[in-house]
Parts: C-alpha cells; structure tokens; sequence
C-alpha cells in the first residue's frame, strides 16, 4: 500500500482563516511543476506501486487543463500508479470548468473533492472564497457529467454569525446533490491567519463551544438520515466511500509527500518540505532535494501517535492489528491511562477493540493529553 | 582620635528620592573609594535592591574628611532602609546618629515617609539638615519645597542646602554643614559598656556579625559581654570599623561605629536594637527602645513543582541567614502539598522575598494570598495568635477575634481628600484627622485593619490620587473585630489554601467576587465544577464551571499530525503546572486570586 500526497501551493487569493501552504499564483507555477516531477521520479525507487494519490493545495484546478494533464501524464510516467488507484483532487468550485472537469476524468482522476464550505453567499464572502453557493452547484454537476462518481464536499461551521439556518440549509443543499462523501470542519483560528488577529482585536466572536456542538450535533442528525456513515471526527461517507488516502493519515501508516511544505512518514520518520515555492524550487534545482525537517520518531511513540490517530475514527484501535504491528500489546502500551479513560467515560473497551466514546469524540485532544508519556 | 573628630550621621528620605545616589556621591568626594570601584549605589548591595531602588539592609562607612577648618574628621554614614517596612529598623538606625541628613525630592516635595522619618528624627533629639535633591530636574520646585520644609516640618529655611546627587552638585557643602552642624558623639568611655546593635549581616566565614553604636565604654577582642534584651553571652572576637571592607581595630570607644564578631551562630541571636554591655561590669540600665519584631503578614510558598520542596526549604534558609525579621516554617496544605508559611514585616517585604527566592534561586512559587496575623480569644480564657486561616479552631471555642490595626499616615494633595477618604472608609478605616500641613499638602490619619492594607490598598491609593499621594504606617496593635472564616469549597471539599478570615460585612461581598474570580480563572474541567463560599455550614455564593464538552482538533492530514502532537504535549506541560485538588485542576494564579479582587 503506497499513499502519495502532492501539493500545490497555489490560490487566488488568500482566505482569512487559511494556515496552509500557499502563495497567490505567479510565474514561478511551471518550474515548480517540473520539480514536482522530478521530486516524484526520485522517490519513485523507493516505492511499490501506488494505491492513493491526493493532489491538494493550495488550489490545483487553478492548473490550467493543459497544465493538469501535463502533470497527471508525467506522474503516470514516473510513479507506479496502481490501475485500481484512488487518485483525488481538490477542487475549487469557480476555478473548475466543463474543460477541467473533461481533463480530470480523462487523466484518471476518480474522486474529487470540492471545496464548497458553505451554501449561503454571506457566509462565504465572509469566509474570502470567491464562489458563490451556484457555483457549487454548478462544479458539482460538470464533475459528474465528466463522469467523475466519487465527489465528497467539504462544508465549514461555527462561521462566526452563522445561524442554525443557514447551517442546516448549507447541509441540505450538500445532500441534495448526493455526494459519496461529507467533510464538516469546524472552523478554528489558526495562528498567523488574519481571522485569529481579527479575534484577539474582538472584531469577530468564536462560537461558544456548545454553539458549536449544537452545529455539530445537526450535521450528525442530517448526514446518518441521508445515509452517510460517521466514520471520522470530520468525515462521513456512503458505504464503501471513505477517503482511502485519508484513511492511511489516521491509521498512522507510510506516506510520501511531494512538492512544497509536503511531508512525508517513511521508516518511523516523519520528512517536512521547504514551506515556501520558491525555496522549494531552488531547493530541488540546486541539490535535488527540498528535505528541510526530519523528525525520527522512537518506536513507543509510534505506537501512540497510532493510538491517537486511530481514535479518530469510529473503528478505534484493534489490539490483535496493534499487537502485531508494534509487538506490544495496546494495553501494555495505554498503561493506567486506559483505565482513566474509560472511567471518565472518553473511552470505551471491550477486551478487542478500543473506540472513543461520543463523549471522547469531541475531547479527543483531552484523550490524546493523557495517552501522551 | 578625639570624640570632637567624629561624626555620625544617616540620610533620611521617601523612597526614591535620592539617599543611595547621595551615599555614593559622598564616597566618591571623601574619596573613600577608587573610581572604580564605584558602582552605581554601593551601599545596597543586592541586585534586587539596586533594580527596584530600595535598600534592605542598613549599611555603615567611615570616610575621612577633611573640612575646610583644616582638620581631618571621621563622618560615620549609617545607612537606612527606605521602606515603611522597616520603620523599626530606620528607628535603630537614627539611635545610632547624632545628625541626619533630609533629603527632599525638588520635584516631589515633602512626602509621608520624608515626614515620619523626620519626626522620628527630632524625637531622637538629632540635628537635621534638610537637603533638597534633583535641583537638576526641569520640574524642579526649589522654593515651594522650601517652604514646605519649613512650614510643614518646621525646619529653618536658612539652613537647607541644594544639591543634584546625580551630577555632584552640593555634596562639599552638606559635609562641611555635617561638620558644622551635627555634635560630636557624648558618652563616657570610662562607664561600663553600652554599644546598641543597630544591624546585622550574616557571613559564611565569620558567621553573624553585629553593626554597634558604642554609646558608653569601650569593646575589644576577648572582652566577654552580654547581650541585654537576649540575655546571651560571648565572648568578642574580632572589632572593626567599615571601611569598603570591614577592617580590625584594636578597640571600639563611645562615641564610634564599628562591627563585633563573637561567636554569635546566627543572625537571629542578635536582636537589633539590642544592648552589649560587659559581662563582668555590666552597665545598669540598657539603652532605650528595644522592640522585638515580629512578622505581622504571612503567605504560604509552595514549590510549583512538588519536586522543589528541599529546594525551597535550603533556599528560604539562605535568605533568612541574611534577614532576621524573616520567618518561616514548614506547613502542609491538602490544595498544595509540601512547603511554608512565610512571615515578613509587610507587603514589600513579602514580594522582594519572593521574588528573590525566584530569581536568585531559579525557583517557581505557588504563593497563596497574605493574610494577616489574628489573636483568637479561646473560651477558655486564652488567647493565640494564628498566622494561617485554615488553622481557626472551631466556632465553637472562640470568645473572640481581634485583628491588628495600623496608623496610617497619607499625605495628599488637598483634590483627593474625598477620594482618600472614601477609599479608607471602604476599608474599614476609621477616620483619625484631617490636617492641613499647608495649602497643598493635607495629612490625613486612619486606623485601618492591617488585613486591609494587604489587600492592594497601596496600588488603589496611587491610582485614586493618580500617584500623588504617598503613605507611611505604624502598627498600633489588636483590635477586637467581628471577623468570620470564609472559606471556598470546589465540588463540596474546602481548599485550605483558598480560606481567609474577613469582616462579617464583607463576606459576602468578598465570597461572590472570589467564586466569581475563581469561575474566570479555572479552565473547563471534563465534569462539572461547582464553586462556593461559605461561611460555617452557610453557602454564601456559588458558581459552575460547566464541563469541557470539546477540545478536538477539527482536521487532522499527514502534514498536521506532528504539529498536532506538539500542540498537545504543550497543553500537557500546562496541565503540570496545575494543582490537583480532589479531582479539580487549578491553576496556581488562583492561589493569589483572594488577594487581586476589588
Ligand atoms: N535627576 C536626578 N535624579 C536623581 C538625583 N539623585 C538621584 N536621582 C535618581 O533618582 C532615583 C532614585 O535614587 P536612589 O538613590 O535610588 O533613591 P533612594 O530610594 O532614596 O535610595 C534614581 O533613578 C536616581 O538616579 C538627582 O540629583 N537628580
Ligand atoms: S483556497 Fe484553500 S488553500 Fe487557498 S487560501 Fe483559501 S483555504 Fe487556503
């Protein structure tokens, strides 16, 4: 099993709640693709053939179709993609088009995933997208016209000012369309973003925490009606739709990331890219490499980081695959923090399986705290 | 050396207003030391003391003079402290003067404690010479500070000299007023020995070592002699004058200043203000004015980290070989754990100790909030004195409680009378009198409960007269008061270190605003919090924290999972620093919490 992550650094413009990795389109777009390429052709060695590839961002359908193709095409010739491969892109409803979405199915791209955030043109203007709640419509019909059958959407809550309104229309109007998948995140403040300044200056409220359980609690209730399982934290799927690629970040296994600030988990090390494009760039040109932090992760953490990770998702953690995979039995590593943890009721375990609780769901940070030596 | 050729004096002033700055410009003059050498302000000695401008410790120097009669004097400086604090310690310090100099801020003017150190002066009988300091200042007032020395302090005008420590201006002139104006020392060197201990130090070579004022006859190494009020024997060692350094003489006669070493352990042996007299001629009476000090506000330090209480312990143990009027003693709190009851003589005390305990020994304190001593009148017909509120015995067996009380003396602006007088009032301060030292200057005396005071009352004056007004106390005694223990309850179980005694008036008040403080300062916990203040079995206020129902990171991809990590293993560093009480998790800013409330 072989997960590949690349990014694009790329946007339009910058979105005020935004921490990842991206710059405002500019000409240095096609050196960095080329060393994207060259990025993926040497790690190629190292790899068996690749089950999942995600290409994220930034914003990738600001890649022209010619540009889309052209790197879709290189990788296919670099890399050992896998013909039962789910190859993802993240999709920007109104930088997506009849051409795009054509190129996209063409190249093999078979799940998308489209950056709706909300369905109330307020919200989104507030949020900076640049779309409007048509445009999702809009994108979300050319993908599947394209022939693209495995489209998740992703929505924002607890928007400062959103009402439980707009909130279950946004869901409606989601489930109207009938993705495979859902992802609802909670928006959060995230350091250097504009919004986080905004806040400290008290010129935008966050949601209390039960106004943003409350939103919470009615994307549950309206997502499992329409049939979608819960199945991480953030994520919901039809069955047999969770995000394969994902699936590999919270099982904590092997992955490989490419191009700028893209990390990777190889051999129990976690490897960061350069964070900017242009150093990237230079970084590849120069000495073939962009590696800027390699973090080598002991063994025992291994193990907990799993721990943590797993319990995001509704299957938790399985001792006989734990067992077998770090050689310690998961009790043996939880320690008396197991037995806290049920007792205050975050988790629940039934001599098999660890799972978080309902409860744990929502403090898994507070889970996390006491599972870490 | 003839008695006519000495001469001992002290500088006296508000804090701030110039007396370190005076004392190096008068060595430098007298050259009493290399150029450089002269540090800034060499007689406070400790960092601390040199970063926040107050001296701790009174110092002593003999520097030679040679006046413009022509003639080679000895000017013995004696150091004070500049704290209200230490009042006492000043006290002994003049004891050991004939002269003082009153230094008066040119800007500032006539301040409480210029005003009570100079009627401590006059009580004394001492020469003053008034100098007004910082002329150099654009601010500066000359003539209206002038003419408060005269009208308000009653000095001649004619005598005042100008002067800018800083730039040396005026500094020949007050010797040459010191020489002039300040008596030779009395005493008879052929009557049985007195010397008044006016200060203490604490040397690891030489153990403690006793500053004296030989009043009557003579002391020499091998010499034994007692100690008056300590009832303690020695036998001299070593005696000395100050010089930079302490230098050995032969003898110390009436009249000088000088060290004794003998084999006195520990600094708390000597008591200031004491008497040494000879063993085998003692003197018949001692020298007026001995005291003993006694801490009058107490906090409970705890180390941070639980692993710091043999830390702590030699740390405190350390500072107390240098500071006799600081007390301490081991005391267990169920809410912290291991570590001390701390005694000082006031609140700058208290925070200098802290804060030395931090920076000098790299230590983290949880401090709990001062109180006060109480004299708890038992049934029985006894009476203690308690220094911790969780140590009250049961309502039952008390008679009676009675608190101690403080004089204050405010020196304002006549604008913020009004202000001052609200402000005391809400402290349950009785008002004494109002007097009107001249058009811009009013006295104003309250007896104000010490516990009172403790409580920021220093912060809220500056701000309520927007700094103008300046303060100077005295302890007056035990009143009897109608106090009650409040104590604060987390999900039902008292925290010990959370409970204060307080006026049965303003318990209630006092117990909404601390639940309410606490509800701000304790983070969601996974279970409901309850916080109440009772008083006996009555719930006076309550407040909850409702439970955390959400602390989860919303996205979590390849890229994130280490910086998630790292965040969490922050939060967890956080939740070490906090105290577990029951199953309640505190942080330790809401041990000072009862303190920082208004
Ligand atoms: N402008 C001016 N500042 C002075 C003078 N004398 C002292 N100071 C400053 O006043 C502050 C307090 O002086 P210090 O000697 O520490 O005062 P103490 O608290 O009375 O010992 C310091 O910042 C000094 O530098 C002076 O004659 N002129
Ligand atoms: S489009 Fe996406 S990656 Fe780009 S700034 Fe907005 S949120 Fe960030």
């Amino acid at each position: 099993m072989t997960a590949v992550y690349l990014h694009i650094p790329y946007c339009t413009s910058k979105c005020p709640y935004c921490d990842f990795a991206s710059v405002p389109i500019n000409d240095s777009l096609d050196s960095y693709l080329r060393a994207l390429v060259v990025e993926a052709e040497q790690m190629s060695a190292t790899l068996s053939s690749v089950e999942t590839l995600y290409v994220g961002g930034g914003t990738p359908t600001i890649l022209s179709p010619g540009r889309i193709r052209w790197l879709l095409e290189h990788l296919r010739e670099v890399l050992d993609i896998s013909p039962l491969a789910e190859i993802t892109l993240e999709a920007n409803p109104c930088s997506l088009d009849a051409a795009k979405a054509d190129v996209l199915a063409a190249t093999g791209v078979n799940r998308v995933s489209l950056g709706a955030q909300s369905f109330d043109d307020a919200e989104l203007s507030f949020l900076g997208r640049q779309h409007r709640a048509v445009d999702v419509a809009r994108a979300f019909s050319l993908l599947r016209r394209a022939g693209i059958e495995n489209i998740s959407v992703d929505l924002i809550y607890a928007i400062p000012n959103q009402s439980v309104e707009s909130w279950r229309n946004s869901l409606a109007r989601a489930v109207e369309m009938e993705p495979e998948h859902v992802s609802t995140y909670c928006l959060t403040f995230e350091p250097a973003t504009r919004f986080l300044k905004l806040l400290e200056e008290g010129k935008i409220k966050k949601k209390s925490d039960e106004g943003e359980l409350e939103l919470y609690e009615i994307a549950l209730e309206t997502l499992s009606d329409a049939g979608y399982e819960h199945y991480e934290i953030s994520n919901f799927a039809l069955p047999g739709r969770r995000s394969r690629h994902n699936m590999v970040y919270w099982s904590n296994e092997e992955y490989l990331g490419l191009g700028a600030s893209a990390v990777s988990y190889l051999g129990g090390s976690r490897i960061t890219n350069l964070r900017g494009p242009q150093a990237y760039i230079r970084a590849m040109e120069t000495r073939g490499d962009a590696v800027c932090e390699i973090e080598s992760i002991p063994p025992n953490m291994q193990a907990i980081e799993t721990i943590i990770q797993r319990l995001r998702l509704k299957d938790g953690v399985d001792s006989d695959s734990f067992a077998g995979r770090f050689g310690i039995s998961l009790e043996k590593a939880l320690g008396s923090s197991l037995s806290d943890l049920t007792g205050l009721g975050l988790l629940e375990w039934d001599g098999q399986t660890i799972k978080s609780s309902a409860k744990g769901w929502h403090l898994a940070n507070e889970v996390a705290l006491r599972i870490l030596p | 050396m003839t008695k006519d050729k000495i001469r001992n004096f002290c500088i006296i002033a508000h804090i701030d207003h110039g007396k370190s700055t005076l004392a190096d410009r008068i060595l430098e003059v007298t050259h009493s030391i290399p150029a450089r050498d002269l540090r800034e302000q060499t007689l406070d000695t400790l960092d601390i003391e040199r970063e926040r401008g107050i001296t701790i410790k009174a110092a002593a120097i003999r520097v030679d003079y040679k006046a413009s009669d022509g003639q080679d004097y000895f000017l013995n400086l004696i150091d004070t402290p500049g704290h209200v604090d230490f009042s006492y310690e000043v006290t002994r310090s003049l004891g050991a003067c004939e002269g003082a100099l009153l230094l008066v801020d040119a800007s500032q003017g006539v301040q409480a404690q210029t005003l009570a150190n100079a009627y401590l002066a006059s009580d004394r009988n001492l020469e003053i010479i008034p100098v007004i300091n910082k002329i150099d200042l654009p601010n500066a007032r000359v003539d209206e500070v002038k003419e408060q020395i005269t009208e308000i302090i009653g000095l001649d005008s004619e005598g005042v000299i100008l002067a800018s420590a800083k730039n040396g201006i005026g500094v020949e002139e007050i010797l040459e007023s010191i020489v002039k104006n300040v008596p030779p020392p009395g005493g008879d060197d052929d009557a049985p020995l007195r010397a008044l201990i006016f200060d203490s130090v604490y040397n690891s070579f030489r153990g403690a070592i006793a500053y004296v004022r030989v009043m009557d006859g003579c002391i020499r190494p091998g010499q034994k002699i007692l100690s008056m009020a300590a009832s303690h024997k020695y036998e001299v060692e070593e005696v000395g004058i100050f010089r930079l350094e302490m230098v050995p003489v032969k003898e110390l006669r009436a009249g000088e200043v000088g060290y004794v070493i003998a084999n006195m352990k520990s600094i708390r042996d000597i008591k200031i203000g004491d008497t040494l007299t000879d063993e085998a001629n003692p003197a018949s009476e001692s020298l007026p004015g001995y005291k003993p000090v006694k801490p009058m506000v107490f906090c409970g330090m705890y180390p941070a980290d639980p692993g710091g209480f043999d830390v702590l312990r030699s740390s405190l143990e350390r500072l107390s070989l240098n500071d006799s009027s600081f007390h301490y003693e081991p005391e267990t709190s169920s809410a912290l754990g291991f570590g001390f009851r701390c005694g000082f003589l006031g609140l700058l005390h208290m925070e200098v100790i802290q804060e030395r305990l931090e920076r000098e020994f790299d230590l983290t304190l949880v401090t709990t909030a001062p109180s006060v001593v109480f004299r708890i009148h038992t049934t029985d017909g006894k009476f203690a004195d308690i220094e911790n509120p969780s140590k009250m015995p049961e309502p039952a067996r008390i008679a009676y409680l009675e608190e101690p009380y403080i004089y204050a003396s405010i020196l304002t602006p006549p604008e913020f009378i009004g202000a001052v007088c609200d402000l005391c009032s809400s402290r349950r301060g009785e008002h004494k009198r109002t007097h009107y030292l001249n058009p811009q200057k009013v006295l104003i005396n309250y007896d104000l409960p010490l516990s009172e005071a403790v409580m920021d009352f220093y912060d809220r004056l500056k701000s309520v007269t927007r700094g103008y007004a300046s303060l100077d106390y005295e302890f007056v005694g035990f009143r009897q008061s109608d106090l009650v223990k409040l104590d604060m309850l987390l999900n039902g179980s008292p925290v010990d270190a959370l409970s204060c005694i307080v006026h049965k008036d303003k318990a209630y008040t006092r117990g909404k605003q601390l639940a309410e403080k606490l509800r701000k300062i304790i983070h969601r916990q996974l279970f409901e919090v309850a916080i109440q203040a009772a008083v006996g079995n009555r719930v006076i206020a309550r407040e909850t924290i409702k439970p955390l129902r959400k602390n989860v990171i919303a996205k979590c991809y390849g890229g994130d999972i280490t910086r998630k990590r790292k965040l969490i293993e922050r939060q967890k560093e956080g939740k070490k620093r906090m105290k577990q009480v029951g199953n309640v998790e505190l942080p330790q800013e809401a041990f000072m919490a009862v303190f920082q409330i208004e």
